[in-house]
């Protein structure tokens, strides 16, 4: 029997929202593979065990966390996009919304690992703070307090008073 | 907060497509086959007796370093203090309470243990000849330099608070130790900012860049910034050039004020990381593009890799931190490496636990 039987199924089914995840971690695309392709490996080195009885995505989604927590690497990449663009005229939503969302990329960017996994558990994957306290491995109190100082950089960093 | 969801669901939308399935099971596989060849090894090993000590002598080891038990530490006499060979914070071996409590301590190079006081706090680092010790004191709100053998201290005249520490700093110091450059990340406050004390003086430097080296006196200043898949390194007073390779571990500026030495890396979608140090130093010139030499560094434990860089000991060797990756492998080993030959020697073994600051050492 194959060892590896179902887990490219399983990673032909979930590996895109892993790496939409994955993604928003690290906020760069190749760190993202990089970081997903290296918890693959994890999980397909344990394969046997978690296609019996375990939980094969919550132990993938746990192991980016923490594997992005230790990344020393990810410490600090530049984004491509330089600076923002002029605001836009009022009433073009559009271009309003391209600023904001290139704003916010930058600013998940000023972020700390631990509030930048905060902010992608809690508001992207719309996670419990328990459930966010569990992946991270950390108190729920300390969720709570990567909450308020991430949300108070978020808000400083983007314009207008969005994100409240 | 809905609008905070929808952006960030957009973002996510940005994210590239991959088919990683068959990469992650080739990895596990590589993983797998080396598990078991370490454990067949280990085996012939144990059945051949006599015969491995032969292999360990044709292979050289990483040096084996036993973790001296905890002990005490006298407090640091106010002078009269030798070089430091290497600093470092105590792991908590009791519970996780004491940690508030742990102390810094340094080991001299004549081999004396002492303990700093309370008042020292993150950062700690050394100056590259080991005299000069340069640390938060919670006291002075500030970064203070203290010279180990007279004892005299000099005090930055940049009143910083505790939390410039709480995320992520670098605290580069010059030669002397009384020129540096302060800077953090991630926290409320963002300092990049290079303290004289000699003439008292606090620049702003521009945000985002990394220090990297600080002269003395009104010496050559480098930082870089990462890209993707480059660098900037800028010779402050210079135009800064690009490099090919993301990385942030560098060497301190050569004593011929223009060579900078890097960690060599490869890039390779087969490998988990993409990006692997792969064993070499590249050593080029930060004012003018183009000029690079790769070196292999020889003289290494078996599948020890230089990890990170520091200062130069002479015009053509400089110091170079290497280890092994695998979580279980001894001490990272500091050694003196030739640039041109990529020749190496022994200087010393890092202590195995807790946090470890080598003199002069570019982090």
């Amino acid at each position: 029997m194959d060892r590896y039987e179902g887990f490219h199924e399983f990673v032909r089914a979930r590996q895109q929202s892993l790496m939409r995840t994955a993604y928003l971690l690290t906020g760069n695309p190749h760190l993202a593979e990089d970081l997903l392709q290296t918890v693959l490996i994890r999980v397909a080195s344990h394969w046997a065990k978690l296609a019996k009885g375990g939980n094969p995505e919550a132990y993938a989604r746990k192991a980016l966390v923490n594997q992005t927590l230790s990344w020393r690497r990810r410490r600090r990449v530049e984004l491509p996009g330089a600076e923002l663009p002029e605001r836009a005229e009022a009433g073009q939503s559009h271009d309003e919304v391209t600023v904001r969302r290139m704003a916010l990329r930058q600013a998940l960017a000023q972020l700390t690992p631990k509030q930048r996994a905060v902010i992608v558990l809690r508001f992207y994957e719309d996670r419990s703070e328990h459930e966010t306290a569990q992946l991270m491995g950390v108190s729920v109190g300390t969720v709570k307090s990567q909450t308020h100082y991430a949300l108070s950089k978020l808000r400083a960093l983007t314009p207008e008073e969005v994100y409240r | 907060m809905n609008t905070l969801r929808d952006d960030l669901q957009a973002l996510a939308e940005e994210a590239h497509v991959v088919d990683l399935a068959t990469r992650a099971v080739r990895g596990a596989r590589r993983r797998r086959a080396t598990r078991l060849a370490v454990a067949a090894a280990a085996v012939t090993c144990l059945i051949a007796g006599g015969g491995s000590v032969l292999l360990l002598k044709a292979n050289p080891s990483p040096p084996v370093v036993l973790t001296p038990p905890e002990t005490k530490a006298p407090p640091l006499p106010a002078k009269g203090v030798a070089p430091v060979e290497q600093a470092y914070e105590p792991e908590c071996r009791i519970t996780v309470e004491t940690c508030t409590e742990r102390a810094w301590r340094i080991v001299t190079r004549d081999g004396r243990t002492y303990e700093l006081g309370e008042d020292v706090a993150r950062p700690l680092e050394v100056t590259a000849d080991g005299r000069r010790i340069a640390y938060y004191s919670s006291r002075h709100r500030a970064i203070v330099v203290r010279d180990l053998a007279s004892g005299r201290t000099w005090k930055s005249p940049l009143k910083q608070p505790a939390e410039d520490f709480s995320v992520e700093y670098a605290l580069r110091l010059s030669p002397n130790g009384l020129r540096f450059i302060v800077s953090g990340w991630g926290g409320r406050r963002q300092p990049n900012k290079l303290v004289d004390l000699e003439r008292g003086t606090v620049t702003d430097l521009r945000r985002g860049w990394w220090p990297v080296s600080v002269s003395d006196g009104s010496g050559p200043v480098v930082l870089v910034k990462p890209y993707d898949k480059s660098s900037r390194v800028w010779v402050l007073g210079q135009e800064p050039i690009t490099i090919k390779d993301f990385t942030y571990d560098y060497s301190a500026l050569a004593p011929d004020g223009r060579t900078l030495a890097r960690v060599g890396t490869t890039r390779d979608p087969d490998r988990e990381p993409m990006i692997q140090k792969d064993g070499s130093i590249v050593v080029f010139d930060a004012v003018r593009a183009g000029r690079e030499t790769r070196v292999p560094v020889s003289g290494l434990a078996e599948g020890w890799r230089p990890w990170r860089l520091g200062s130069w000991l002479n015009a053509t060797e400089v110091t170079v931190l290497a280890g092994a990756e695998s979580p279980n492998s001894p001490p990272p080993v500091a050694y003196a490496v030739d640039v041109r030959t990529g020749a190496s020697r022994e200087l010393f073994a890092l202590r195995g636990e807790g946090r470890v600051v080598v003199p002069g050492l570019v982090r």
